[in-house]
């Protein structure tokens, strides 16, 4: 990948991974799609979701899952309204970066 | 490095990290790991990044800081490299133009930052073009009043002490033709004496005056102007190592 993805994509990325999963998703998946979009490190993804939890976008509990608690990352109403704003933003964007490549502008 | 290890690492790293974020922290890579099939005497492998990498991760994230860089995993990066090895035996962009490209951006980013220390530079140079006349001429004012009043006062010092050595000189004369007229004119003599004694005294008073006003006074009028110029070119000099 040649470009890098900034703070705001990754957050939306993520919160678009989340919201995928109405039960909610863990880190360890949640890293794995991102991963098959973007180039990212396994450990990145822990700021941006603790951020996330912290500006109540994401909201977090512990489900037990084979003898172990497993922490679960779920979309809040707050996070689904950001994400909207965030495709609204891309829309615009890529439209724009397309429009000018394809020298419509 | 096991499983455990690397998380013990990661605990001594992230020492200084509020007690809370820490176990978040600590408890998210364990989770992470046991997902990933990394049992705790697993070795970790090393796409996962080292200790040190995590806990910057951890602390940039703490800080509100997001470092681009730290998006690129050694997987990705590998990744990144086979592509452009690929591009390579096609002809393609070569790895060390890839690199360059890199470089630059990195370099122009650095200069972009030194560019904001450039600019605070300049304008306290601006500033100090501005304000320095005016801060100079109100020094040059203040100093030409102080001269003037030291030599107002010098002066002022110098005329009541001579003035009182020329009463003293008349009243000694006084005193002298006095003494001389006593014997010619009695009442006449007398007269003389009387205002000897007074030019005598006033022209006493007139030096001691002067004379403890040039020692005392002056003194600390010229040590206060000293104390004040000291203070205020040492100002100077601070606000220039700011």
């Amino acid at each position: 990948m040649v470009f890098n993805t900034g703070s705001a994509l990754l957050d939306a990325i993520v919160l678009a991974v989340v919201a995928r999963d109405a039960e909610g998703t863990y880190g360890y998946k949640i890293t794995q799609e991102v991963r098959q979009v973007i180039e990212l490190s396994e450990s990145t993804l822990y700021p941006v979701l603790r951020r996330l939890l912290k500006d109540a976008c994401l909201e977090s509990y512990d489900r037990e899952c084979s003898g172990r608690n497993r922490r679960y990352y779920r979309i809040t109403e707050q996070g689904k309204a950001q994400l909207t704003l965030y495709k609204g933003e891309w829309n615009t964007y890529s439209r724009k970066i397309t429009a000018i490549f394809e020298g419509e502008y | 490095m096991k499983r455990t290890e690397f998380i013990e690492q990661l605990q001594g790293l992230l020492q200084e990290v509020e007690q809370e974020e820490k176990e978040e922290a600590l408890q998210y890579y364990e989770d992470y790991l046991e997902e990933a099939g990394i049992l705790e005497d697993t070795e970790v492998p090393e796409s996962f990044g080292t200790p040190q990498r995590v806990a910057q991760t951890v602390r940039d994230g703490l800080n509100g800081r997001f470092e681009q860089e730290a998006e690129f995993t050694e997987r990705g990066f590998q990744e990144f490299e086979e592509q452009k090895n690929q591009v390579d035996s096609f002809g393609g962009v070569t790895r060390s133009e890839n690199q360059a490209y890199q470089d630059k951006e990195r370099e122009e980013r650095r200069k972009k930052e030194r560019k904001v220390g450039i600019a605070g530079i300049l304008l306290i140079i601006v500033a100090g073009m501005i304000g320095g006349p005016v801060v100079f001429s109100v020094l040059a004012v203040i100093v030409s009043l102080l001269f003037c009043g030291i030599i107002v006062v010098g002066a002022g010092i110098f005329a009541s002490v001579v003035a009182g050595a020329a009463l003293l000189f008349t009243g000694i004369m006084l005193l002298g033709l006095g003494i001389v007229k006593l014997f010619v004119a009695p009442f006449a003599g007398l007269v003389l004496l009387g205002s000897g004694f007074i030019s005598l005294s006033i022209g006493l008073l007139g030096v001691i005056v002067g004379i403890q006003i040039g020692i005392k006074i002056l003194p600390k009028v010229v040590r206060k102007t000293v104390e004040v110029f000291r203070k205020a070119f040492q100002r100077r000099r601070k606000e220039r190592s700011v």
